[in-house]
């Protein structure tokens, strides 16, 4: 019995010793083998008096030891399960739109620049003397457990380590004296504390004059005045910002000591401003992660040059079971042969005029656009993963879908019939015979998926149950196939709701289930749906960027307004200029790969258009944009083009982080092109050895030419890095020479794309 | 500083060039900030985007001039650039019939988007080919008054009626923006915040005056 007890305890301690290392790992397995050793202690025990428990003071000792040893593990596997996810959330991202888990956000990675620092308080000598005396008694508990009860030498160890303690408490409370008598010259610690808080309240009292009115102040008032209280406490402990206040003070217009001083307060990672702008950060990355950690790979896909599947299809061969929609297909064959013939584009115009009539007729609006874009999507027919994500977004959408189909058709009636000639009346109503078809199939297709999501979730549930036992086996796969439940249910509630904007999420960890769910999906597979929930989706992401859009606007409004609170001078116009043209480099930087992917998200269609555009054009020279024939250049040195040093000046733009840096990217692009065109005659100049004129860039030759760079740049993400510009610029460059570049270059891209659109 | 900015206060005014291609807006605004002329001058710049500095009876004003691409393929593009501006000068060819069809087209579209906030300048380009007028001076002239527009006659190849077209200009859009300010200070009261106030006085006028455009 003893000796068993022995080996236990020797286990505990080797368990402690592996746990003070910080091997966490090591310590956990030997903390549960210890564990399994106390049990079957505990059952021998039992055993061997015939069933009959025994109370001894060992019994009860080792089931003490047993319950802190659980206790511990327990700790332990937090940590490891708080890691795991980090790690989760980290593979996650990189494994891009497939998956579709239940994204937990990961931390923000902010990485810290060499500069920053934080202010922490250094611990006083009573604090670290308790710390001492804490693992004292740790180290104390763990050998006095090793020992038996009667040995002596448990005694004599026990006053050894109070003696130690107190050693530790009297050396600590000397130092205290001492320390308090050197800096603050009180010999009493109370008094040091008494006189910080009279700072306390001195503090407070600055913090109420600053804002006049003490009484009925709003929340945010009050929320102001506690961050200006704290960053008055901060100057307290960091006496070198004080002097940045004198300096500041001194020249309050002084764009420099403005910007240095921003930058110095933005440095230290503990300063209450620094927190504040990290706060709305993070509040930004929250909502923006959930809904562009899934799909950062699809936004990838557009690029130039623009793979196969996503070029428009001038030949859209719709897999429609509805014969009126074949009848459309061939009109729309016919469109197509005949597109480049201008002799009969009258005739195509009319036939394409009753085409959309019939589609406006078919579904409303919405899905007449739709329809349109059926072609679009069908090239993605290969692309498994993007259609399964779509449709799962069907079955939030259709709901909403019905809505509008059903107002519009009702809408559309009324107002059209009237105004056309007998002709176009019979083809509506041929058109009315076919979208109470079309509405009947959709309906009941809507129907089908409603049904197919509910077997899907039951087969799903019964799945789960079936595997009980395995899933047991694994924590890990239990709580993920708990989590798929939980995502299956939240459809069905939508489906009911009718109204959804949610983010439908599933766990596709199971294959099996995954697999049958896809298998389900696609039987219910239309083009026209897949249509309309593309669109849908890409609305959604305009209100969500419309959304975030504004939180950033207002972040970056309220830490405008702190920043000239927190000091007067900044706010005066130089002021907030330069104060938000220091802000925005630690504030979008961390978040403007999230960012970046939400516009690009929301401008889909567009970028798609305009990378195809690239694509096609890639070889195309100046002369073919209408460039004027003096500009066009010609580059005579071997591999480079005409006007590349501002092609690529253009190409760096998606290399800086701030908006500010984007725009002078953007001014130079401009800036470089007369450059080129300067050079370029130059050296004629010389060459010749005649003076000519040298041309000068007008807008009339300043836009084809940037038409021109932009397609050489070969990124769409132009289009969304450029809105971006336009949201977020402060409007006092909008008038410049930096609004009329951003313009020009805006202009250029939205041609190519809408060129493109046009076309199909 | 306050001493300065008494009495005056600093106007910031955005401009619009619309006009075909080859009618001569690039020149004639080169020809004004520059006063340079496409066949001498020998260096390049940024011809597209001009900044011009003016006092005119004490007020500061900085005038940006936006040129816009004549070529039709871009029209539809327009509203981007000259949105928020407040004025526009509307260029066309005496010698061509065309571009002052054209100038009509922009004339409607500016007044649709804009209302009667801008000022509108029409100017016949290219007296200097006098001999080749096909738009007659009581056509042109008829018809910029019935929108509300001033015209003028100019060449940018002999600097003529230039500094009276920018000058008129720039007085127009500053009485126009004299009669916002109070139309708009008499409707808010005095209830602007302080920091606002400064901005008045100071460079930050343009922000002021977009918001009132709309």
């Amino acid at each position: 019995m003893e000796q068993s007890f022995m080996k236990v305890m020797r286990g505990i301690g080797e368990a402690l010793k592996l746990d003070d290392e910080q091997n966490h790992q090591a310590a956990y397995i030997q903390y549960v083998e210890c564990i399994l050793s106390i049990a079957s202690n505990l059952l021998q025990n039992v055993r061997s008096n015939g069933d009959k428990v025994l109370v001894t003071a060992y019994v009860e000792k080792q089931i003490m030891l047993g319950k802190q040893c659980m206790d511990r593990i327990s700790t332990l596997f937090h940590e490891f399960n708080n890691e795991a996810e980090i790690k989760n959330g980290n593979e996650l991202e990189k494994s891009g739109g497939i998956s579709r888990f239940a994204a937990p956000v990961p931390p923000l990675h902010i990485q810290p620049s060499s500069s920053s620092f934080s202010l922490k308080r250094n611990l006083s000598p009573t604090e670290i003397a308790y710390r001492q005396n804490q693992s004292l008694m740790r180290a104390y508990k763990a050998r006095l457990a090793t020992m038996s009860k009667n040995n002596p030498m448990a005694a004599n160890l026990s006053l050894t380590v109070q003696r130690k303690l107190a050693e530790n408490l009297a050396i600590a409370n000397a130092q205290e004296r001492a320390v308090s008598f050197v800096y603050e010259n009180i010999s009493w610690y109370c008094k040091l504390s008494e006189k910080m808080k009279e700072t306390q309240r001195r503090l407070d009292e600055q913090a109420a004059r600053r804002f006049m009115s003490p009484i009925g102040m709003s929340e945010e008032e009050q929320e102001q005045r506690q961050i200006y209280k704290k960053i008055l406490e901060y100057e307290q402990q960091a006496k070198w910002l004080l002097e940045w206040r004198i300096k500041l003070s001194n020249s309050p217009k002084d764009q420099v000591v403005i910007s240095q001083l921003v930058t110095q307060i933005l440095r230290c990672e503990d300063h209450p401003l620094t927190k504040l702008l990290m706060k709305y950060q993070y509040k930004i990355y929250e909502k923006l992660y959930p809904l562009v950690s899934t799909k950062m790979a699809t936004v990838n896909e557009i690029c130039v040059p623009l793979p196969e599947s996503f070029h428009p299809k001038r030949r859209p061969v719709l897999e429609e079971s509805c014969d009126s929609k074949k009848k459309n297909n061939g009109n729309d064959k016919e469109d197509c042969d005949k597109d480049n013939d201008k002799e009969d584009s009258d005739k195509d115009n009319d036939k394409q005029d009753s085409d959309k009539l019939d589609q406006d007729k078919d579904n409303g609006k919405q899905s007449s656009v739709n329809d349109k874009q059926g072609s679009e999507c069908l090239r993605d027919k290969n692309d498994e993963s993007c259609i399964v994500s779509d449709i799962v977004n069907i079955t939030v959408n259709d709901s909403k879908n019905r809505e509008y189909s059903e107002q519009f058709v009702n809408i559309e009636c009324k107002n059209n019939v009237e105004n056309f000639t007998e002709q176009t009346i019979t083809d509506l109503k041929t058109a009315v015979d076919q979208n109470a078809k079309l509405t009947e199939q959709l309906s009941m297709d809507n129907k089908k998926i409603y049904t197919s999501v509910r077997s899907m979730s039951r087969e799903f549930e019964s799945y789960s149950e079936e595997n009980m036992d395995d899933l047991f086996d694994d924590d890990n796969n239990d709580v993920e196939s708990l989590a798929g439940n939980k995502e299956l249910d939240k459809i069905e509630f939508n489906l009911q709701r009718q109204d959804s904007e949610a983010y439908v999420v599933l766990s596709s960890n199971d294959v099996d289930s995954s697999s049958k769910f896809r298998d389900n999906l696609y039987k219910f597979r239309r083009p026209s749906e897949i249509a309309r929930v593309r669109t849908m989706s890409e609305e959604a992401y305009v209100r969500h960027l419309k959304g975030v859009s504004q939180d950033i606007h207002h972040a970056l409004e309220k830490l405008l307004v702190m920043f000239s609170i927190g000091y007067e001078e900044l706010g005066s116009a130089e002021g907030q200029d330069q104060c938000y043209a220091s802000i925005e480099e630690p504030f979008f930087k961390p978040i403007w790969k999230y960012l970046l992917n939400i516009f690009r998200l929301s401008n889909k269609t567009e970028e798609t258009a305009l990378a195809y555009c690239m694509t096609i054009k890639q070889g195309d020279l100046p002369e073919s944009y209408g460039v004027s024939r003096k500009l066009c250049l010609v580059s005579d040195v071997e591999g480079t083009l005409p006007f590349q040093s501002a092609i690529n000046e253009i190409r760096r733009l998606k290399d800086h982080y701030t908006m500010l840096s984007k725009l002078e990217c953007v001014v130079n692009v401009c800036r470089l092109i007369c450059e080129c065109v300067e050079n370029f005659y130059t050296t004629k100049q010389i060459q010749d050895g005649e003076i000519s004129s040298t041309p000068c860039v007008g807008a009339d030759d300043l836009l084809p030419i940037l038409t021109y760079v932009v397609v050489k740049s070969g990124l769409p993400q132009l289009l969304s890095e450029c809105q971006a510009m336009a949201e977020f610029i402060h409007e006092g460059y909008i008038m410049g020479e930096e609004g009329y570049c951003l313009t020009s270059v805006q202009t250029a891209i939205s041609f190519l794309s809408s060129q493109e659109i046009q076309n199909k | 500083m306050a001493g300065q900015s008494v009495g005056g206060r600093n106007y910031n005014f955005k401009c619009v060039l619309l006009g075909e291609g080859c009618v001569g807006k690039t020149s004639l605004v080169l020809r004004y900030v520059e006063n340079k002329f496409n066949d001498k001058h020998i260096t390049t710049l940024q011809a597209s985007f001009l900044n011009k500095k003016l006092n005119i009876g004490g007020k500061r004003v900085n005038i940006s001039i936006w040129d816009t691409a004549g070529q039709e393929r871009f029209h539809a593009l327009g509203p981007i650039y000259y949105r928020d501006s407040n004025g526009a000068i509307l260029v066309y060819d005496i010698t061509d019939e065309d571009s002052f069809q054209k100038v009509k087209n922009w004339v409607k579209e500016l007044r649709r988007m804009l209302g009667q906030d801008v000022c509108l300048c029409i100017v016949g380009n290219k007296v200097d080919l006098e001999k080749d007028r096909h738009v007659t001076v009581a056509e042109a002239e008829e018809y910029a008054a019935s929108v509300g527009a001033r015209h003028f006659h100019t060449s940018a190849k002999l600097n003529r009626g230039i500094e009276e077209l920018f000058l008129d200009l720039s007085k127009n859009m500053i009485t126009k923006a004299d009669d916002n300010t109070s139309k708009k200070s008499s409707s808010l009261g005095s209830g602007a915040g302080s920091r606002r106030s400064v901005i008045v006085v100071d460079d930050e006028q343009p922000t002021q005056k977009s918001g009132g455009c709309c």
